[in-house]
C-alpha cells in the first residue's frame, strides 16, 4: 500500500528516516530507485504509476531499511525481467551481509543460487523439505514438475 | 443530427425502454408529481404564512435600498463559481461508462452526441435557475406586496438565464483543461471580489463592465421589486448577449474533447454516485482531490530530511501540507474568521459555540495525511511505530502549523493595538494549547477511516431512529469533542472581561480545563487501534 500524497521518492525517504537510516537515506534511495528502473519515476505519486511500478516501489521500500530477516511473498510475480536480477541481487548482497530471507515462490530459477534450504508445499501439506539443492533434485519435486 | 447517429441512438432508446420495467416509469412519474406537488403546496403555504406575518414588510427600506441588489448579486456570482469549479472535475455533459464506451468508441460524429447531454445541461441549468427564482419570488412577493407579474417575470428569467450561462461555460471549462485550472486559479479572487460586493454594498447592481452578468441578472429583479435601477433594460440585453454568445460558443466546441477525458469522468461520476449513495462526502472530496490534482501535476518539493528518525512522519505531512497549500489557505481563513469572532463579539454563547466549529473545520483540512493513513492502516505497516502513536505523530505539523497562525495573527491584532497588554500574554498563551485541542478532535474524528458500506449497513438495521442518531453521531462527534474541550474555557474567560479582579482566577481555570481535556485526548488518541 502506498500513500496517495508522497512520491515514489518520498516514501522510499520516509521508511529510511523512520528506520533511522540518517545520512546515508539519499545515497541509498537513488541507488534503490536506479536498480529498480525508479530514477525517471522518482517525482510521480502512485497514482501515474503502473501496478508493476507501484509494486517495484513497495519493495524498494521493504528493502530500503536496514533488515536482519525479510519475509517476501511472490516478489517477482509482476515485475520485469531487469527487476528480477535487480531484487536477486540486493538479497544476495543482504544474505551475505548476514540477513535472513525467507521467501514463497513459485518460480525456482529465481531461488536458485540464492536459498540454502528449501521447503516444498503441495494441497496445503509440507511434502519435501532439506538443502535446497537436495530438495529441487529430490524425487518429490521431480514428480510435482519443479525441475 | 446524421443518420447514422440517429439511427443508432434509436436502437439504443429502443433497447433500454424494452429493458424497463413498466413500473419504473410509473415509479418515475409518481417521484415528479410528489416533488412538483409538494413543492407548489410548501411554495403557497410559505407564501401566504409570510404574508400574513405581524413583521412584513419590516425589510423592504433595506431590499429596495440595496440590500436585495447585495444579496442577490453576491449569491449568483457565488453559484456561477460553483458551478464553474464543479465542471473542473464533472460538469454538464458527463456519459456513464458503457456509454463512453460503446456509443462514443463507435464511429459516430462526437459533436452530435455532446449536443444531446449539453442540450440537457442547459435545461438543467435554466430549471435550477427557475427554482431559485421561483423561492426569490415568493420571499420578495410576500415581503414587498408589489405588483406580481412582472416581479415574478424578473425573478425567473434573470436567474434562468445565469443557469444557462453557467451550463455553457460549465463545457468551455470542461472541454479544455487550460480553463479548468484559470478558474481554480482565479476562484480566490473571485471570492475576494464577492466578499467587497457584499461588504461595499449593492454597487454591483448597475450596467457597469465589471458588475457582470451575475450583476445585470439581478437589476431587472431589483427594479420589479420597486427598488431604483433604471439601467434595468440594458442589463437585461447584455446579460441576454453574453449568455446567447456562451451558449454558441459552447455549441460550436461540442466535439473539442477526448475520449480519455469523458472516461475519467465517467469513471468519476459512478464513483461519485457510490459515495452519495452511502453519505460518504470524503469518498467525494478524494476523487475532485485526484481530477483536480491530474490538472496541475505533480509540485517537486524537496525538504531537507529531519535529524530524528521520530520527526519523519512530521517531516512528511509538511511534504503534504506543502503540495496542497490550499488546505493551509483555508485553515487560516476558517480559523483566523473564527478567533475573530470570539474576540469581537463576548458574552455571545451561541456565536462562539459555532465559532468553535467553524475552527475545528479549519483545523481539519490540516490532517490530510492522517486521514490517509486511516484509509489504508495497512501502509503504516512499513512504519517502526504503534497506531497510537503514529497517529499522534501525525498531528505536530497541523498543532505547529496552526500554532503559528495563531501567534502570527495575535502579533498582528496587538500591533494593530486592538490586543491590550494582559490580553496579549493570554492569547500568546493559548495558541498552542488551542491548536491542539482542534487538532486533536479532528484527529479522533479522522482516525476512523471512511463511512463505508459496513457502517451504513449497522445504520441501517439500527431502525429509523437508532440508524439517524448513529449517521448524526458519527459527523458530530469530532466538532462534539472540540466544544467539550474549548468552549468552557472561551465562556469563562469571555465572563471575566471588564471584571481585572477575577481575570487570573478565570485564566487559570479556563487554562486547567484545557488541560484536563488534552490529556484526555492524548491518552484516548495513544491508545486507538488501526480501524478495521
Amino acid at each position: 500500500m502506498l500513500y496517495p500524497d508522497l512520491t515514489v521518492r518520498e516514501h522510499l525517504e520516509l521508511v529510511a528516516l523512520a528506520h533511522g537510516v540518517g545520512d546515508g537515506v539519499d545515497g541509498r534511495v537513488n541507488d534503490l530507485l536506479e536498480l529498480f528502473g525508479l530514477t525517471a519515476r522518482g517525482d510521480f505519486l502512485p497514482g501515474q504509476l503502473s501496478r508493476g511500478m507501484r509494486q517495484k516501489t513497495q519493495l524498494a521500500c521493504a528493502l530500503v531499511r536496514p533488515f536482519l530477516l525479510i519475509l517476501l511473498d511472490e516478489p517477482v510475480v509482476g515485475l520485469d525481467p531487469p527487476s528480477q536480477q535487480a531484487l536477486h541481487r540486493i538479497l544476495l548482497a543482504a544474505k551475505q551481509d548476514g540477513a535472513a530471507i525467507v521467501l514463497s515462490t513459485h518460480q525456482l530459477p529465481f531461488a536458485a543460487g540464492l536459498a540454502d534450504r528449501a521447503v516444498v508445499l503441495h494441497e496445503g501439506r509440507m511434502v519435501a523439505q532439506g538443502a535446497y539443492r537436495s530438495v529441487v533434485n529430490g524425487t518429490i519435486a521431480g514428480r510435482l514438475g519443479l525441475r | 443530427m446524421s443518420q447514422a447517429s440517429a439511427a443508432t441512438l434509436e436502437f439504443v432508446r429502443q433497447r433500454r425502454r424494452a429493458h424497463r420495467l413498466p413500473q419504473q416509469r410509473s415509479d418515475r412519474f409518481t417521484g415528479l408529481y410528489t416533488v412538483g406537488l409538494y413543492t407548489a403546496i410548501g411554495a403557497w403555504l410559505g407564501f401566504q404564512a409570510l404574508r400574513q406575518s405581524p413583521t412584513r414588510g419590516g425589510s423592504s427600506t433595506w431590499l429596495t435600498g440595496g440590500g436585495l441588489a447585495r444579496v442577490a448579486t453576491v449569491s449568483l456570482l457565488l453559484g456561477l463559481l460553483a458551478a464553474l469549479r464543479y465542471a473542473t472535475w464533472q460538469g454538464p455533459v458527463v456519459f456513464s461508462a458503457p456509454e463512453v464506451q460503446f456509443l462514443l468508441g463507435a464511429p459516430l460524429p462526437r459533436a452530435e452526441l455532446v449536443r444531446i447531454r449539453l442540450a440537457r445541461g442547459l435545461l438543467f441549468g435554466a430549471g435550477v435557475g427557475a427554482a431559485l427564482g421561483l423561492v426569490a419570488f415568493v420571499l420578495l412577493e410576500a415581503e414587498l406586496g408589489v405588483a406580481a407579474w412582472p416581479l415574478l417575470a424578473a425573478a425567473l428569467l434573470g436567474p434562468m438565464a445565469l443557469g444557462v450561462l453557467a451550463a455553457a461555460l460549465g463545457w468551455l471549462v470542461e472541454s479544455s483543461p487550460a480553463t479548468a485550472r484559470a478558474v481554480l486559479r482565479a476562484s480566490p479572487v473571485v471570492l475576494a471580489v464577492a466578499a467587497v460586493a457584499w461588504l461595499g454594498g449593492a454597487t454591483a447592481a448597475t450596467v457597469d463592465p465589471w458588475s457582470g452578468p451575475w450583476g445585470w441578472a439581478v437589476g431587472p429583479l431589483v427594479a420589479a421589486a420597486g427598488g431604483h435601477e433604471p439601467g434595468w433594460p440594458v442589463q437585461a440585453v447584455l446579460l441576454a448577449v453574453i449568455v446567447l454568445a456562451a451558449v454558441l460558443a459552447a455549441w460550436l466546441r461540442a466535439g473539442r474533447i477526448t475520449m480519455e477525458e469523458l472516461e475519467r469522468r465517467a469513471g468519476t461520476r459512478a464513483g461519485l454516485g457510490a459515495s452519495l449513495l452511502m453519505g460518504d462526502p470524503r469518498g467525494v472530496a478524494l476523487m475532485r482531490h485526484e481530477v483536480v490534482g491530474g490538472l496541475f501535476g505533480v509540485r517537486r518539493l524537496r525538504l531537507r530530511h529531519p535529524g530524528h528518525r521520530w520527526l519523519a512522519v512530521p517531516w512528511r505531512d509538511a511534504l503534504s501540507l506543502l503540495r496542497a497549500p490550499g488546505r493551509v489557505g483555508w485553515a487560516l481563513v476558517l480559523c483566523g474568521g473564527s478567533a475573530l469572532t470570539v474576540a469581537v463579539a463576548p458574552g455571545r454563547r451561541l456565536l462562539a459555540a459555532g465559532a468553535v466549529v467553524v475552527a475545528y473545520l479549519g483545523a481539519a483540512q490540516l490532517i490530510e495525511p492522517l486521514r490517509g493513513e486511516a484509509d489504508q492502516p495497512d501502509a503504516s505497516r512499513q512504519l517502526p511505530w504503534r497506531w497510537g502513536d503514529l497517529l499522534l505523530l501525525h498531528t505536530v505539523t497541523p498543532i505547529l502549523t496552526l500554532t503559528a497562525m495563531g501567534l502570527a495573527g495575535t502579533v498582528t491584532l496587538a500591533l494593530l493595538g486592538l490586543l491590550p497588554g494582559p490580553a496579549l500574554g493570554m492569547a500568546l498563551a493559548a495558541c498552542l494549547p488551542a491548536a491542539a485541542a482542534l487538532v486533536w478532535s479532528a484527529a479522533i474524528a479522522g482516525q476512523r477511516g471512511r463511512l463505508g458500506l459496513d457502517r451504513i449497513m449497522t445504520a441501517s438495521v439500527m431502525g429509523e431512529l437508532g440508524g439517524s442518531m448513529y449517521l448524526v453521531r458519527w459527523f458530530a462527534t469530532g466538532p462534539m469533542v472540540a466544544l467539550i474541550a474549548l468552549l468552557i474555557p472561551i465562556l469563562i474567560l469571555q465572563g471575566a472581561i471588564g471584571h481585572p479582579s477575577s481575570s487570573t482566577q478565570a485564566a487559570t481555570n479556563a487554562a486547567s480545563l484545557l488541560v484536563t481535556a488534552l490529556a484526555v485526548q492524548g491518552a484516548w488518541l495513544r491508545s486507538r487501534q488501526p480501524p478495521d
